[in-house]
């Protein structure tokens, strides 16, 4: 051992906190080599020292002052109670479930009702009278006059509708506004509810953005008010959602 | 043995136990957290500051930021290095006040004499704290954590937020700082200080 590798280990030693002189290959090379000797045995007595330094205490009262002046701004945390988690939960639970509505009725949306056709446009296009045989994009169902039987398309019923009838866009917007109607209530229960759980905070945020895109989705959507007031629309003010 | 069954809570569970009754904004609680850490926070910032007052300004400053940020103490992680985070920062905070100040003051009190006969030990004692003063202070936080306060490592790492291998490099140095200094001194008796022991690349 060279005295490179003395202090390494002596170090190595003192970190683990165990005796150095305990150590054989040390003690050898300590033996042989007074400069290392006196190494170890200054640290020794250091570390002897500072074990047993003086403790000097606080003054009297210390606990006191510091309380005394913690408290004034000290605000408590209290825990959310049972009553409190269930009407969390039952929020939450609420507010997926419109979104499901939306989602479901977007969906609905974009698959497209048959549309009564023209008679005189079903005689012309006999032959094309089932969706997805040259019929270009929407399935008829034949009037009155043909027997009343519908003429569904045998392909698939994803159909390209450039715009929804306006009956269809209007009841949609309806149920739109009635859920907007809703969600401020919503909206305030969940402020209550983060003030205890921080955490679900993404989920609004989440509920926002899908809530935007499903503005986005509706036919026409794209036109719609800015993002701005849409978010005030649902009730969802941007400053609660930062 | 009592034959009963009956366990004595651990430390921690009565940590916990104390802290959430602090949280809950019970007084007597909060006299009791910060005496169960008085003799160490305190302890840590005059070994940092050198003088009582400003450390006693500092551990308390301490103990009302660790009251105040309560909630912010993640229960599965110890509690005291994170206490002693807080109060190394508030060291650090006096110490460059201290810099700033353009009126040079004594840096360090010395130790109360506990008799008129000073013993040896009790000399060596006062130049050992002086010696700890005239260190760096990062050097000073992490040799005394880790020998006066017997934390690992690994908090005085998360406590100190610098990686192991630093606290490792800083604790080393301020061992052989502590051994030059007391010898410059006459402190300890040499005949080599560490610098001529050791190669200079050290």
């Amino acid at each position: 051992m060279n005295c490179r590798e003395f202090a390494d280990r002596l170090n190595e030693l003192l970190d683990e906190r165990r005796n150095p002189r305990a150590d054989r290959a040390l003690a050898a090379h300590a033996a042989d080599c007074q400069p290392c000797d006196e190494l170890l045995a200054g640290h020794e007595l250091v570390l002897a020292t500072i074990a047993h330094l003086p403790v000097v205490p606080a003054s009297s009262g210390f606990a006191r002052r510091v309380v005394a002046r913690a408290v004034p701004e000290f605000r408590p945390v209290q825990k959310l109670p049972a009553s409190r988690a269930w009407l969390a939960l039952s929020t939450l639970l609420a507010a997926a479930a419109a979104m499901l509505l939306a989602v479901s009725l977007v969906w609905y949306a974009r698959q497209g009702e048959p549309v009564a056709a023209d008679p005189n446009e079903i005689d012309r296009d006999h032959g094309s009278a089932i969706a997805g045989q040259g019929s270009p994009r929407r399935p008829v169902v034949q009037g009155g006059t043909r027997g009343g039987s519908l003429a569904l398309g045998q392909s698939n019923w994803i159909v390209n509708v450039p715009r929804l009838p306006s009956e269809l866009r209007r009841n949609y917007r309806g149920t739109l506004d009635n859920l907007a109607t809703s969600l401020p209530q919503t909206v305030q229960r969940l402020d209550e509810v983060e003030r205890y759980a921080p955490g679900i905070k993404p989920l609004r945020v989440s509920f926002r953005v899908l809530m935007e895109a499903l503005w986005r989705a509706m036919p026409g959507g794209e036109d719609g008010p800015a993002t701005k007031s849409r978010t005030t629309r649902w009730g969802l003010e941007p400053h609660a959602l930062a | 043995m009592s034959g009963q069954g009956h366990t004595e809570p651990s430390p921690e569970g009565d940590l916990q136990t104390l802290v959430r009754s602090c949280l809950a904004g019970d007084q007597p609680a909060m006299l009791a957290l910060v005496e169960r850490f008085r003799g160490q926070v305190f302890g840590l910032c005059y070994r940092m500051l050198g003088q009582r007052q400003d450390a006693e300004d500092a551990a308390q400053e301490t103990f009302v930021r660790v009251l105040k940020n309560l909630h912010r103490w993640d229960p599965e992680r110890a509690f005291e290095p994170w206490l002693f985070a807080i109060a190394g920062n508030r060291c650090r905070t006096a110490l460059a006040a201290r810099k700033r100040r353009p009126v040079p003051e004594a840096a360090v009190e010395h130790l109360p004499d506990t008799s008129p006969d000073a013993r040896p030990a009790e000399h060596l004692a006062e130049e050992v704290h002086l010696a700890l003063a005239g260190l760096r202070d990062d050097y000073r936080q992490a040799f005394v954590l880790f020998h006066e306060h017997e934390m690992s490592y690994a908090e005085i790492g998360a406590s100190m937020e610098i990686p192991i291998g630093t606290v490792k490099t800083w604790v080393h140095r301020a061992r052989r700082e502590l051994i030059d200094k007391l010898r410059q001194r006459g402190a300890i008796p040499d005949q080599a200080t560490v610098q001529n022991v050791l190669p200079k690349d050290l």
